[in-house]
């Protein structure tokens, strides 16, 4: 077998070199237009986080809904004298209006009523019959006629007709515009940004609130980019005329970018302290700027390739994946570091059996650990996260053009090279002389299990961490920010909603009105003068849609006479003529809240029809500092009615992750069992798995004896422990034995220390990142990468002993 | 010469130039105490049909403004200065009214009856054309719903016309009493209004 698979390496390498060769150069070419044509770099820190339903018509509203969140910006303009609040809140409504005539690429909008407004006045239009204000529907339940009478001149003559959201010829009465009018008051009471006192840090100041919606997504940081200077820019102005006004910002946006800007400084120190480290390790030992091809050349081709076929995969490569590919170059360059090595030795195997044996195990030693990784990032691609999968596929495939690289075109670019490794090979001699006392299988399984033993005991105490916010770099100043402007602010929380499920549009409505019935009789829930805003504070259910409906028809068609009077009374003739009116009514349908919230207006999305199951959701915001809890508690009760969280999905969600993470982990760690079981004999294998095993454990042990939460992460992290472990053992297992006529069967040792430092330089630094995902990964991975060097050496020791002696016995 | 041209131009300026305040004085002259009837008009809808309204209404220029419609229908409203507002339709139960635009028209007729030249000044932009005082709000959320307010002196009325962006209404005020005083009881004589309105204007 060995002889076959040398012969059949070489024979492929000769003809896939230049297929190779042609390949590279295609991609160059692929890369110069995609150049020219724009790279996407997926921005969106949304798609860090799992989906929160498995319904999609759900998780595309509760998207939509965080979407909106993500693009509301409130600016809070705070000054003890009240009349320069004011003059700074008109200067930002003028500077506000000024940029969206004159710049086309201007995001920031007023957040007002007059959107919404216009949205009602068009649906109030096309179904009147089936709207009626309070007023107007008692007396036509009663039919009072005196009343109606009264109502009715009221609304054209008194004080109800000072603001006219309906015309004449379809609401002859204003009973229409009295609904209209009490239902802008209720949207628009959030809205103000008219100036009050307050009280901060014990002083009395005047706030402004000036609600803006910015026409992008808040977690896009491509766009975050320009929204945020253009909102910089409107406080610059402002500042400029009032030198001494506070402006204090709140809104998702400003966390998003704060998070966005760690994740590109990350990129940077990572990328640099990667290739800093590498470069300096590989002066150190080649002393050649020759040895500095293969890994470049590789490492730069394996990056490309893994971009564009993201590219073309996903349309856009997420900005964490570039951030895990400024890792790789730590393992890409084990493969180059393992080819220097092989092929300076080779030069002194004389003998072609030798050589030959040393050259079948070599290949195989690089195939397996090409594997053995590639089976750890794979593992990420089931763990339901897209952007985890984006990484998986982006390191496998750039682990494998690079391994590619390595083996097809390795030998063109490694002659002259010359290593300089005395000073480490004095070193692992001593180390692998000191650790004989304990080069002991029994040694080593003891530790194993009791290694094993130890975690067991330890996982009902183990800490886990499935917080969302992992997945952000929480600034404490915007933190304390937010709560300042939210004591001051009433509005709606951005991330948790009631759900209401229906199998018709009347369930719904019914089960939104047994919800405020029950919340009528507690008191105490809801801040002062707030409630869940929902569709029914937007439309009329269609049961009462109908009764409005069969009360106009007896205002209209049965009673047509007290309209006719009407008319003739007020001298309405020539703008009013009652037949068409009765046309009108005729022709007219309920208004249906699909309708209303698929015109794409300013009215938040709170209606979701799904096709799957015919199912109806519906949402209902929470004013701000509601007792979450008394909520709930009423909630448990009732039927069709559920506590929406965004956090708690998400922290569900993420635990759920963690915990199939880990069974994949023990699968993944079968998997590569049965590999090396069929490549080696059943003893070697077990020595080989307990290595990574151990390196397991102790990685898991560390976390907690440094009082570290394990999250989902952390776990992940794992994977790429087992798969680096393997790559160490598979080549302690293939060199050493590979050279048993050789002297020095030991020259192969420095390239797994070598390869172990760079993993340590590239990985260990993800360590030092400000984001907690990230930083989990690069602790995680710190610990695991020193655990698995521990254990090679070790494991050299104990393969001399038990494996090459007993061979030199037989012999 | 040039510079007597000049200086007769500056003469002849100063002798045009008249101030925010005098004309607020000449149009609305600033009272504390007031009552008078109105004639209200406003298009219907987008029409030229005019709808009229009578009444009278009754001002205390540290309380707030009583308005009662008294034909074709019997409607009082209660503007208070501190920014409540009530509305009685008939005989019907007094009930507060809650939505801004309502509260700042409510405002600015108090301002405008009593003539509070502070407040006016603060707030708009005046000129006089062809004996009408023109006052545009300076700020743009108030040009919103109110694009201007004409002010015009008839024999012993005044119209008052609010240009709103989609129709108007026009007020002429006449039969104006500036008194030294006004109570609770005078208040509703006059207004012929509830108990309870003219209370609520005097106990805030």
């Amino acid at each position: 077998m060995n002889t076959t698979l040398a012969s059949t390496l070489t024979l492929w390498q000769n003809t896939c070199r230049w297929l190779l060769v042609s390949l590279s150069l295609l991609m160059l070419v692929f890369a110069l237009v995609s150049l020219k044509t724009g790279i996407h770099l997926d921005t969106n820190l949304r798609s860090l986080a799992p989906s929160f339903s498995k319904d999609d018509a759900l998780n595309q509203a509760l998207n939509q809904l965080s979407a909106n969140a993500s693009q509301s910006v409130m600016l809070v303009l705070a000054h003890p004298d009240q009349d320069v609040v004011d003059q700074a809140s008109e200067l930002m409504q003028e500077l506000v209006e000024a940029a969206i005539e004159t710049d086309k690429n201007n995001l920031l909008v007023y957040n007002n009523a007059a959107d919404i407004t216009r949205t009602y006045q068009a649906l109030l239009k096309n179904h009147a019959f089936y709207f009626l204000g309070d007023q107007a529907k008692a007396a036509l339940i009663n039919r009072n006629e005196k009343h109606l009478n009264q109502l009715a001149l009221s609304n054209l003559y008194g004080s109800a007709s000072q603001i006219q959201l309906t015309d004449v010829s379809y609401d002859p009465f204003g009973f229409v515009n009295e609904y209209a009018v009490a239902l802008l008051n209720n949207l628009t009471a959030t809205m103000q940004a008219e100036s009050r006192l307050v009280q901060h840090q014990g002083q009395s100041i005047y706030i402004a609130p000036q609600l803006l919606q910015i026409n992008t997504d808040g977690f896009a940081m491509a766009t975050q980019a320009a929204a945020l200077q253009q909102i910089q820019q409107l406080q610059n102005q402002l500042r400029q005329k009032f030198t001494d006004l506070q402006i204090y910002e709140s809104g998702m946006i400003f966390f998003a970018a704060d998070s966005a800007q760690s994740a590109q400084a990350d990129i940077g120190l990572i990328s640099l302290g990667s290739t800093i480290g590498v470069i300096l390790l590989m002066l150190l030992v080649f002393r050649s700027l020759k040895a500095f091809l293969l890994p470049m050349i590789s490492i730069g081709l394996g990056v490309l390739f893994a971009f564009l076929l993201c590219q073309t995969l996903f349309g856009a490569v997420h900005i964490l994946t570039l951030v895990f590919g400024a890792s790789l170059i730590g393992v890409v360059v084990d493969y180059s570091l393992h080819y220097f090595y092989f092929c300076v030795h080779q030069q002194q195997m004389h003998n072609p059996h030798i050589l030959l044996t040393a050259k079948s195990a070599f290949y195989r030693a690089l195939l397996l650990s090409l594997l053995s990784s590639v089976v750890g990032y794979a593992a990420l691609a089931v763990s339901g996260l897209e952007a985890l999968t984006q990484i998986a596929i982006f390191s496998a495939a750039g682990l494998i053009f690079s391994w590619l690289f390595v083996v097809v075109c390795g030998h063109h670019l490694t002659r002259s090279v010359k290593v300089y490794d005395g000073f480490l090979n004095h070193w692992i001699a001593k180390t692998i002389s000191a650790l004989q006392v304990f080069a002991k299988g029994r040694i080593l399984f003891s530790l194993l299990v009791a290694l094993i033993i130890s975690l067991t005991l330890s996982i009902p105490g183990m800490q886990v961490s499935d917080s969302p916010k992992a997945l952000i770099n929480t600034n404490q100043e915007l933190v304390d920010r937010e709560q300042l402007v939210n004591s001051w602010i009433s509005g709606y929380e951005p991330a948790s909603f009631v759900v209401v499920s229906g199998e018709s549009e009347q369930q719904v409505f019914d089960r939104i009105a047994t919800l405020r019935n029950q919340l009528s009789k507690q008191k105490g829930i809801f801040p002062e003068s707030t409630n869940l805003l929902a569709v029914d504070q937007l439309l009329p259910s269609p049961q009462t849609q109908q009764q409005h409906y069969q009360l106009n028809q007896w205002l209209y068609l049965s009673n047509n006479q007290f309209i006719t009077n009407f008319i003739k009374q007020q001298g309405l003739e020539e703008l009013l003529n009652v037949e068409e009116l009765q046309t009108q009514l005729v022709k007219q349908s309920a208004a249906s809240a699909k309708d209303l919230f698929a015109s794409g207006n300013s009215i938040p999305s709170l209606w979701v029809e799904s096709s799957l199951d015919k199912k109806i959701l519906s949402f209902m915001l929470i004013p701000k500092h509601t007792k979450i809890t008394e909520l709930q508690k009423i909630l448990q009760g009732l039927d069709g009615l559920v506590y929406f969280s965004a956090v708690d999905e998400t922290r569900e969600g993420l635990q759920h992750l963690r915990e199939s993470a880990l069974q994949y982990l023990l699968l993944a760690l079968s998997f590569i069992a049965l590999l090396l079981l069929y490549q080696y004999k059943f003893k070697k294998s077990l020595y080989l798995i307990a290595i990574p095993i151990m390196s397991l454990c102790g990685s898991l042990i560390l976390l907690m004896l440094f009082n570290i939460p394990i999250s989902l992460f952390h776990v992940m992290a794992l994977f790429l422990v087992l798969g680096l472990g393997i790559d160490y053992v598979v080549f302690v297992a293939e060199m050493t034995s590979a050279n048993l006529e050789n002297a020095n069967d030991g020259d192969f040792f420095p390239a797994i220390v070598l390869s172990s430092v760079t993993n340590l330089l590239s990985f260990g630094l993800l360590a030092l990142s400000s984001m907690p995902a990230v930083n989990a990964f690069g602790v995680t991975l710190l610990f695991g990468c020193t655990l698995n060097l521990l254990g090679a050496i070790w494991l050299v020791a104990i393969w001399r002993k038990t494996f090459l002696i007993s061979v030199n016995q037989s012999n | 010469m040039l510079i007597r041209i000049l200086f007769l131009l500056f003469v002849c300026a100063c002798s045009t130039f008249v101030s925010a305040d005098d004309l607020l004085k000449r149009y609305l002259p600033e009272t504390c105490y007031q009552t008078g009837e109105f004639e209200q008009q406003k298009p219907l809808g987008k029409t030229q049909k005019l709808l009229t309204s009578q009444g009278r209404f009754a001002f205390s220029c540290n309380k707030g403004l009583v308005w009662r419609t008294q034909s074709p229908l019997l409607e009082t409203n209660l503007y208070q200065l501190k920014g409540r507002q009530w509305l009685q339709s008939g005989d019907a139960p007094l009930q507060e009214l809650n939505g801004k635009i309502h509260r700042h028209l409510g405002n600015i007729l108090n301002q405008l009856i009593g003539g509070n030249q502070q407040f006016l000044n603060k707030h708009f932009a005046m000129v006089e054309q062809d004996k009408t005082l023109m006052l545009t709000p300076k700020q743009s959320r108030m040009k919103k719903f109110l694009q201007s307010i004409q002010i015009t002196l008839t024999d012993n009325a005044v119209i008052i016309k609010m240009q709103h962006p989609d129709n108007f209404t026009q007020v002429r005020i006449f039969n104006i009493n500036n008194r030294d005083s006004l109570n609770q009881t005078e208040c509703r004589e006059f207004t012929q209004t509830s108990d309870e309105i003219c209370y609520r204007l005097f106990e805030s």
